[in-house]
């Protein structure tokens, strides 16, 4: 059995009285694209410092891909690990080139190897034809994909991306997510956080929500729902007329011409309700079934709206 | 509206303990440092001025005015054993800075005097008479001036004695009856020599210099700010560098732009105002200084930017430490111009230390090696102000690996 890239057992790290992370423990497998939520001073930025070496552990173990690591900055995590700050971590007077250039003879790349990695960075942000201009006069969204390729011009095998598209337009986050999704075609692994909910839920194969320095939840998005919500769905329902009098089961509202309840098993209780709502001489305008979503789940468990 | 916007702006004054200082603190400071300095020169309060006594003639008279100068509280009196060699080893201190002037009695003075008195022409004072010797440093001009002045006030007051005590008709003749200079004769000689020195020239270009190099690394640091606020530094850290790294890589370039910066100053200095630069010992105490300088400047910048939050907090820190670091250190005018509790203070920056070696290097035309006290103070000084940065950046937020 292969071994997994990240493993973190019982990880405390506080900063004088505030305990940041409270004994969290996490795994994952080499290739996963793993989401990271988790309300604002959850322990995210922690989590991924103490990965990236840049904090030490005060207690608890860490192991990249079979080696455990201390919680000092190593030449080998810098090979293994890729990390891509929030901030666009760029120096904004030196030409795109020379950016990528200073990151990677720092992570060690040389001659013609750095040169390979550099034309490929340019066109794998398309910036080929910016490679020679400064950073400082790029869009927002070029300074983002430029932000990444410097944390991953060295081809880590582990890359951390904290709030990698923050702050960019729809057309631009759609780029990133494409960068993003051609790094883990490369087999790379991504721990990736971020607020933005509905991307995470459709890149992701995996989401780790923490809270108060602990994972309290992981698994597929499907796997946090049932697990956080059961198995049940909502259903939205307008009528032509006051439902106040149509017979419902427990768990519904009837609210001027509209239902609105919770649905354990669609098949069996949704034709019944139907049937009541029809015999109560009402027709229905208009139906809706909702799944519970992630913001839902995330609220459920850590009492917290994300952003909080 | 008007008051509500002035009530905000009083608001953000008050909250910036930096402009605070700025706008009230600095000036008083620096206006008492001036007051300090060239309110000393008041002549109530002039500063003694450093003196080797060479009294190399055994006459009463000699005798007499070398008494009356040990006894003037405006020179502070180095005394020599003897009268062999007194001349030379009085140009030799005042060669290497350690006195401003030494007074010479030369063999035969004090009967020239005494002579010139009885014969009423002016002892000392005709073409045959026999004068003082007073051994110069031109870099402080004051002194030979003072010096003279003190040294004629003397030689009245020994006239004025003689007549009391021996009722005779004065050893020395009235003020207006001698020549403009005074009533002896009183020869200025330049120990360190040269026309084509310019004293001042080298004072500033060390003192300008060493103060912009201050502002210079300073500012550069804030590099290290930058790199903390835009999330460069976590990135770096995440790679191979640690902040030891960072801060040693950041003093080599710091250094290096220093020496570059004191280069170009000495270089227009001697294009423009004609410094003596081009020859092979100042250069090579040129190349030591700058060297020394460019290294404790840097430390400096650092120790700075690594203790501070924001580039508006370097640049005022930077400013009012700079600004006070260079007035009392010396930058901003010679160090003979203070009071010796000030210039005292001033020993303990090292700005002093840097001003002084570069002026050692160009007006005393100190070797290398004779450069070793500067050179030291001011490693001393880089080593101390890199261990500060070194500990300031360990508290760097969230990065403790």
């Amino acid at each position: 059995m292969p071994e997994p890239a990240l493993r973190i057992s019982a990880a405390h790290k506080s900063y004088g009285n505030v305990e940041a992370l409270a004994g969290l423990s996490m795994s994952l497998d080499e290739g996963e694209w793993v989401g990271l939520l988790g309300p604002n001073g959850a322990g995210k930025s922690t989590l991924m410092r103490v990965i990236a070496g840049l904090l030490r552990l005060d207690k608890g173990s860490l192991e990249l891909f079979g080696h455990t690591v201390d919680g000092a900055g190593s030449d080998r995590r810098a090979d293994i690990v890729g990390f891509v700050p929030q901030e666009i971590a760029l120096y904004p007077l030196l030409t795109c080139e020379q950016n990528l250039r200073a990151f990677g003879r720092l992570h060690g790349l040389r001659r013609d190897e750095l040169d390979q990695r550099v034309a490929w960075a340019l066109e794998w942000t398309g910036l080929a034809g910016r490679s020679g201009d400064r950073v400082g006069t790029l869009s927002g969204g070029m300074q983002r994909r430029l932000n990444i390729a410097c944390g991953v011009l060295h081809h880590p095998r582990l890359v951390l991306l904290d709030e990698p598209s923050v702050g960019v337009d729809p057309q631009g986050r759609q780029r990133i997510w494409e960068m993003l999704a051609e790094l883990r075609q490369r087999g790379a692994t991504l721990i990736h956080s971020s607020h933005e909910l509905d991307q995470i839920e459709a890149l992701c194969d995996r989401m780790l929500i923490v809270d108060h320095g602990r994972i309290i939840a992981a698994g597929t998005v499907d796997e946090l729902i049932t697990g956080a919500l059961g198995e049940r769905s909502v259903l939205h329902l307008e009528c032509d007329g006051p439902t106040a009098e149509v017979p419902m089961s427990n768990g519904f509202q009837a609210s001027g011409s509209t239902v609105r309840g919770p649905l354990h098993d669609v098949a069996a209780e949704l034709p019944a309700l139907l049937d009541e709502v029809n015999r109560s001489g009402l027709s229905v305008r208009r139906l809706h079934v909702e799944r519970p979503s992630l913001e839902a789940v995330f609220t459920r468990l850590t009492g917290r709206e994300l952003r909080e | 509206m008007i008051a509500t916007l002035v009530h905000v702006s009083w608001l953000n004054l008050r909250h910036d303990r930096v402009a605070l200082v700025l706008t009230f603190v600095l000036p008083l400071v620096f206006f008492s440092i001036f007051s300090l300095v060239f309110g000393a020169m008041d002549h109530e309060r002039l500063r003694p001025i450093a003196t080797v006594l060479a009294v190399e003639d055994d006459h009463p008279v000699s005798t007499q005015l070398a008494d009356l100068l040990r006894e003037d509280p405006g020179l502070a009196i180095q005394e020599l054993e003897g009268a062999d060699g007194a001349r030379e080893e009085a140009r030799l201190r005042v060669a290497a800075g350690r006195a401003a002037i030494a007074i010479v009695l030369p063999p035969g003075f004090g009967e020239s005097l005494a002579e010139g008195a009885e014969t009423n022409d002016g002892a000392g004072g005709g073409a045959s008479g026999v004068a003082i010797e007073l051994l110069s440093d031109r870099s402080n001009p004051v002194a030979a001036g003072v010096a003279s002045g003190l040294v004629q006030a003397a030689a009245l007051r020994l006239g004025a004695d003689t007549v009391a005590a021996e009722g005779i008709d004065g050893v020395l003749a009235p003020q207006d009856e001698r020549s403009a200079a005074g009533p002896l004769a009183v020869e200025v000689v330049d120990v360190l020599g040269g026309d084509n020195k310019k004293p001042s020239v080298a004072f500033f270009a060390a003192g300008i210099g060493v103060m912009f190099l201050l502002f210079a690394a300073a500012g550069r640091s804030a590099i290290l700010i930058e790199e903390r606020e835009h999330g460069v530094l976590e990135r770096l850290m995440a790679a191979r560098v640690s902040p030891t790294h960072l801060l040693l890589s950041r003093w080599l370039f710091l250094g290096l732009l220093g020496v570059t910066q004191l280069t170009v100053m000495f270089v227009w200095a001697w294009l423009a105002f004609g410094l003596e630069l081009w020859t092979p010992r100042r250069l090579a105490g040129f190349a030591v200084m700058a060297v020394a300088s460019a290294a404790v400047a840097a430390a400096f910048g650092l120790a700075l930017a690594s203790a501070c939050r924001s580039r508006a907090q370097l640049h005022g820190v930077a400013s009012v430490s700079i600004l006070i670091l260079s007035a009392l250190g010396g930058s901003m005018f010679p160090s003979f111009l203070m009071p010796e509790h000030l210039e005292a203070i001033g020993r303990l920056t090292f700005n002093a230390w840097a001003v002084d070696g570069f002026q050692q290097v160009f007006w005393y035309e100190a070797g290398v090696h004779q450069l070793w006290p500067q050179v030291a103070v001011l490693l001393g000084f880089s080593v101390a102000f890199l261990a500060a940065a070194r500990w300031f950046a360990s508290g760097w937020r969230g990065l403790q690996a």
